[in-house]
């Protein structure tokens, strides 16, 4: 089975010392950025994305990786042990994991959260294997046409799906589409709303934007919070052993299995990411269960199935990522665009010219799931005291991360100006409750999807028809448009239930 | 769906807009207006199909201008309930202004001053905003500290100059 032996050169690949290194870094970094309440794993890759310029692009990607799940382990650190949410992924884990700390049982709830993320991430990671080169090669039969009735279908689904506010969705993702047209239009030539400045012909490098989005604009955010006399409770410092008993654990492994199915789906499809993973996963469990008025009281199977579901969910998520060049969610659309700076191509060829890049970075799922949940449970403790870490130390110095970072992507003050009014956009998307990930995925995809428009075009000498003339094509808009109706459509049943 | 009512924390909920947005609705239809005639104004491609690099543009600014009416109009059918809440803001509202003049001026001193001097300022400014004047000790010495580990990592370990 070459399956197999390309993941057996992958580990290889992994276990090269420096591999490792930052492998186990990134999980560290991940679990604290995971940790601190307002920064999530897009933050963190993006404040780390100029630092990878320097390393090796299979490195880059471990590490990237290594922080995206991570952050899923260390997101639910501070919604059980404060109710507040490391990240949107671990808002579920607030539900019944706090309710446990108050309980008494911190020690149970932190060790089912760390064994549920590493069995979700385990059993992803290979569904991740076998479903990897399949998938590679349907990517084969795309040309043109597909590609773009693809992306039109991924940036559909995540408008409409992110968070539920479709419109606010659209707007986000037009956005995201008018910062890609900025620039020389390399078919062309044309200058394309470059206002007569010379830097903004090479267009608005992506990075920017996530820096500016997901950095300082996070930053500007949280300074709000800020100042407000806020009534910290004390962190719980010391811990018994953390660990679960036979009981909890009977209670909690089904659900765990079901979350993990349910998150591993929902992060392949473009869009849903890990809030909504988790959230579907509480409800399901919910639902299903004998009793479910323990829900919410502190049952352990309610912390388990989401827990198990955000980490499955970031594994999805990677998995279009490297196949398709669809990335599954915000934090993946990061890594797309890593990929791309890198100059790789996503798709069967990653696989078949960059062994190294593609098995390597799937040999590290398996393996930094196991350094992350060594490093969650019995330094769960240790760990827990970082959030001690005042934020208005913090916050400062990740924004001088944030200019420095960008300023080494092109040596240019330019871009100092551009981060600062992202920032800017990203605090104002925040404030109006909407939705940056479409953004972020426009911004990212957003040469590719013009291009691919175009070229279709070309083929087709101007004719429009080109797009429904595949059967793959039609399939993905068919999609595409019911991923539009849908929520308008279950919106105004729902008003009718309610207006009855 | 199964998405249960009531598990969703309160951001969640509608999956229309709400009232309060109806000055983005109009802000957002203006620009979708000007960006399309500015769209359309894009010089022609001199090789190839002519409108080549308008389709997009165009399409893009013609849907901000469907969504802003979509915004506008339904803003307008549910009722407005407006609610005075500038007092609350104001405070951070001046901080986060602060924040960002501070964030220009560093922009535009940085190459004049250079990496380490302008780096120093800004940090300790910013720490100095969020912590107070009486902690200056400890504000100045945590951005002198980080100042010099981020020009020691750029310069020795990734090898990329600052100015």
């Amino acid at each position: 089975m070459p399956t197999l032996e390309y993941l057996m050169y992958g580990f290889r690949v992994v276990f090269i010392p420096s591999n490792f290194l930052w492998l186990t870094l990134g999980c560290f970094l991940g679990t604290v950025i995971g940790m601190l309440p307002g920064l999530g794993p897009a933050t963190g890759i993006a404040l780390l994305l100029p630092l990878t310029f320097v390393m090796k692009p299979e490195t880059a990607l471990i590490t990237m990786c290594a922080i995206f799940y991570g952050a899923m382990f260390g997101g639910s650190r501070s919604s059980i042990l404060l109710n507040i949410p490391g990240d949107g992924s671990a808002v579920a884990s607030c539900f019944d994991g706090y309710p446990m700390t108050l309980k008494g049982e911190a020690e149970a709830a932190l060790a089912i959260s760390a064994i549920a993320s590493f069995i979700g991430g385990l059993i992803s990671s290979v569904a991740f294997v076998l479903l990897a080169l399949p998938l590679a090669k349907v990517a084969l039969m795309f040309g043109p046409p597909e590609y773009f009735a693809l992306m039109v279908l991924a940036l559909t689904a995540t408008a409409s799906m992110s968070e539920g506010k479709i419109l606010k969705g659209l707007l986000s993702m037009a956005l995201g589409l008018m910062v890609a047209m900025v620039g020389l239009d390399p078919q062309s030539g044309v200058s394309r709303f470059t206002f007569g400045n010379l830097e903004l012909q090479g267009g608005i490098d992506f990075v920017v934007v996530i820096i500016g989005v997901y950095g300082l604009g996070e930053v500007l955010k949280n300074l709000e919070k800020m100042g407000r006399k806020e009534v910290m409770q004390p962190i719980k410092k010391k811990f018994g052993r953390i660990w679960i008993s036979k009981e909890q654990w009977r209670r909690s492994i089904v659900p765990i299995l079901r979350a993990t199915s349910v998150g591993f789906l929902i992060g392949i499809l473009p869009g849903a990411g890990g809030t909504i993973a988790a959230l579907m996963s509480y409800n399901i469990e919910k639902s299903l269960s004998k009793e479910p008025e323990r829900f919410g009281k502190g049952a352990i199977e309610g912390l388990a199935a989401p827990e198990a579901a955000n980490n499955a969910c970031s594994i999805g998520a990677i998995l279009p990522t490297f196949t398709l060049g669809i990335p599954g969610s915000g934090t993946a659309a990061i890594m797309l665009g890593a990929l791309m700076i890198y100059g790789l191509q996503p798709g069967p060829l990653l696989f078949e010219f960059y062994p190294e890049i593609g098995w390597g970075v799937v040999a590290s799922l398996f393996v930094g799931n196991v350094i992350a949940a060594l490093m969650n449970l019995p330094l769960a403790g240790l760990l827990v005291r970082i959030l001690a870490v005042p934020p208005k130390i913090l916050y400062p110095l990740i924004t001088a991360l944030c200019f420095i970072g960008v300023y080494a992507i092109n040596l240019s003050v330019v871009d100092f100006y551009l981060l600062i009014v992202f920032g800017l956009l990203g605090y104002a998307m925040r404030k109006f409750e909407t939705p940056t990930a479409p953004m972020i995925l426009a911004s990212v995809v957003g040469r590719k999807f013009e291009q691919s428009f175009r070229q279709s075009l070309m083929l087709s000498h101007g004719d429009f028809s080109i797009f429904f003339k595949s059967g793959i094509s039609i399939t993905l808009l068919i999609l595409a448009a019911l991923s539009l109706i849908y929520p308008i459509v279950s919106g105004a049943l729902k008003k009718r239930r309610h207006a009855i | 769906m199964i998405f249960a009512r009531g598990a969703f924390p309160a951001g969640f909920g509608g999956i229309f807009v709400e009232a309060k947005d109806r000055y983005l609705a109009i802000a957002v239809l203006a620009f979708g207006l000007v960006y399309t005639i500015a769209a359309w104004n894009l010089p022609r491609a001199p090789v190839g199909n002519p409108f080549g690099p308008v389709y997009f543009p165009l399409g893009l600014g013609l849907l901000v201008t469907i969504i802003g009416s979509l915004m506008l109009l339904q803003s307008w059918k549910s009722q407005v309930k407006e609610e005075k809440t500038i007092g609350k803001h104001g405070k951070y509202a001046l901080r986060i202004m602060i924040v960002l003049l501070l964030c220009v001026g560093y922009a535009l001193v940085f190459h004049m001053l250079g990496f380490l001097i302008s780096t120093l300022a800004f940090l300790s400014a910013f720490l100095i905003i969020l912590n107070g004047l009486k902690k200056w000790f400890l504000s100045v010495s945590i951005a002198l500290l980080d100042t010099l580990g981020v020009w020691y990592l750029f310069e020795k370990v990734f090898l990329i100059n600052l100015p």
